[in-house]
């Protein structure tokens, strides 16, 4: 489990365009780079990340080694109801990093 | 006496230009032609690039030609911003803006980033939904060199939208060794 942060707003009024920011720590290794023993360094990098809010998927990146270290992504949701937004990352090896955040959405 | 030898000089000029303008003519033609994809020849460039630019890599080109084909690429609906000059390649800060409703009946259904002259020119891809609201994303990149950064946002009926940038690197990703 790696260690992430996520900021989404507790509260919102129904209808409300929401921004969500998610911070996430981990290497990035290009596979591009070499060590100091001039060998190269093996690809480690996160592949995918999905944000689910009701259940439905509402979100999904992929990503590329391109993608800085300590990956931070920020988007937008449209907050319907109260519930659950679930947040996973994926690694290059399958391993899921998950975190959840509720928000409450009342008029 | 200098009009009759300022005659011939014209001729030949005129024959140099209408020379130039067929070649000129034959190499834009080319690439709908030949291997570069039509996609990858009419993508949004940035207005203003330094001259010793190289331009797009082989390596862009077929990316884009695997992932949109023969479809065309449509200049507008997206906004990328990034800064003019960056000291650190390896921590770019990049925002995206695409113009859309974001409702059930138009709504932005894939988002792709490339970066053309970075060893892998394919930076990300994100799938948006109508729950998304407005479609703008913020993201970290890697930059190995000062280069063109194009956003693709495909709408879901299939129309393909491009916006660029252009930025300036002092320190390149890739290049440090590991410390």
């Amino acid at each position: 489990m790696l260690n992430a942060r996520i900021s989404v707003p507790t509260s919102a009024i129904p209808g409300e365009v929401i921004e969500i920011k998610t911070l996430i720590s981990h290497p990035m290794e290009t596979g591009f780079r070499r060590g100091l023993d001039g060998e190269k360094m093996p690809r480690n990098i996160l592949k995918h990340f999905q944000c689910t809010y009701l259940d439905n998927v509402v979100f999904e990146a992929e990503f590329f080694p391109a993608i800085a270290a300590n990956p931070y992504l920020t988007f937008f949701i449209k907050a319907t109801q109260s519930g659950e937004l679930i947040f996973t990352w994926t690694d290059q090896n399958g391993k899921v990093t998950q975190k959840n955040r509720s928000i409450s959405v009342q008029p | 006496m200098n009009s009759n030898t300022s005659h011939p000089q014209i001729h030949t000029l005129n024959r140099r230009h209408f020379l130039k303008g067929a070649i000129a003519i034959s190499t834009m033609a080319l690439p709908l032609f030949g291997r570069d994809s039509l996609a990858a020849s009419s993508i949004a460039r940035p207005k203003e690039i330094p001259k010793d630019y190289p331009g797009p890599s082989e390596r862009f080109l077929n990316a884009i030609t695997s992932v949109y084909q023969q479809e065309p690429i449509s200049d507008g609906k997206v906004t990328l911003n990034m800064p003019v000059l960056a000291e650190n390649g390896n921590s770019v800060l990049l925002s995206v803006h695409v113009e859309s409703p974001m409702n059930k009946q138009q709504y932005v259904k894939r988002l792709r980033l490339f970066a053309e002259n970075n060893p892998l020119p394919e930076v990300a891809a994100f799938q948006l939904t109508p729950h998304s609201g407005t479609a703008q994303i913020s993201t970290r990149i890697r930059l190995s060199a000062s280069q063109i950064i194009t956003a693709i946002a495909t709408l879901n009926d299939g129309s393909h939208w491009a916006g660029s940038a252009f930025t300036t690197i002092t320190l390149p990703a890739c290049v440090e060794a590991f410390v």
